[in-house]
């Protein structure tokens, strides 16, 4: 019974989870510096890559990893003393802010409240006198519930895929996608690939 | 004999979640999140079964820097949720959100 109680999060995480992709027979205590390869733009969003490097590249920083930018554009982040170098690519495979989002509810009109009011007058050609007369109506809708309205938002939506390969031999040590959604594009980027740095970082 | 007519007409609409939902999308456009938080709030209280709306609450939510409020809303989207993608979606945001609290 007990292991039944373990299962059944394990089955939930491993549903929401899939975890990176390893290379089991490499060690990554030798691995000395990361070379971040530049990142092509998403095609519909020129400038993504740009922003997905700097993200990179904040991150690593702030997980307090050495990052050094070399004039010629190239990235290096030192995570140990070991002499392998890993070759880190990213394709960003999502990149929008203007994602729409229908949400379909149901609701209830509260009814409402409508009066109105007539006022007349009426004056007699033989007479002085004039006479005014009013009247007053109100009417009142009990409301209803309703289903079948919709609205729409909209909102952003960044997807990765980080690779790592050993630069010497070549082979593909790590590797693992991530998507991420939100309102705002720069805080979606941000959490993004947080969370793929947050992952590599692990491995060191 | 000379007639007129005044005619006033008063609506007076109480604000159903109809209501509600169109002001919290509104809202959402114009990037007024707090607004649009209070009307997403009112509305959930008649159609307290719709996993959209959790979503909806969520995201203002994280974009408020408010994460434990936005576990609580993506966590009720995943109970209410039938649909796989909005299912994955809320897993991935409660995984996220539960590592950075």
């Amino acid at each position: 019974m007990k292991k039944l109680f373990l299962f059944i999060p394990l089955l939930w995480m491993w549903g929401c989870w899939s975890g990176p992709a390893v290379n089991p027979y490499f060690d990554f205590n030798q691995v000395g510096v990361i070379e971040l390869i530049p990142i092509s733009d998403h095609s519909y969003m020129p400038g993504s890559g740009e922003m997905v490097q700097s993200s990179l590249t904040y991150n690593f920083l702030k997980y307090g990893f050495d990052v050094n930018e070399s004039n010629t554009g190239g990235t290096k982040i030192n995570v140990g003393i070991g002499w392998r170098t890993l070759a880190l690519s990213c394709v960003i495979t999502e990149f929008t802010d203007s994602e729409i989002i229908v949400v379909p509810y149901r609701y209830e009109e509260r009814g409402s409240t409508k009066t109105t009011v007539n006022l007349s007058s009426e004056t007699d050609a033989d007479s002085d006198n004039a006479e005014t007369s009013t009247s007053t109506s109100t009417t009142t809708d009990g409301g209803s519930l309703r289903e079948g309205s919709r609205i729409d938002y909209t909102r952003a939506r960044v997807g990765i895929i980080l690779k790592m390969r050993d630069k010497d031999s070549g082979s593909l040590v790590w590797s693992n996608s991530y998507w991420y959604s939100g309102l705002e594009l720069h805080r979606t980027t941000e959490v993004c690939i947080r969370n793929g740095v947050n992952q590599v970082r692990k491995l060191f | 004999m000379k007639y007129f007519s005044l005619i006033l007409a008063t609506t007076l609409l109480l604000g159903g979640s109809g209501d509600a939902m169109a002001k919290a999308s509104a809202a959402m456009k114009a990037g007024l999140f707090n607004e649009a938080l209070t009307h997403i709030n009112e509305a959930q209280r008649l159609d307290q079964a719709n996993p959209d709306v959790y979503r909806m609450k969520a995201f203002l939510h994280e974009v408020l820097d408010q994460p434990k409020l936005a576990l609580a809303a993506w966590k009720s989207c995943l109970d209410l949720s039938k649909d796989e993608k909005l299912s994955t979606e809320a897993k991935i945001h409660i995984l996220i959100l539960s590592e950075t609290l």
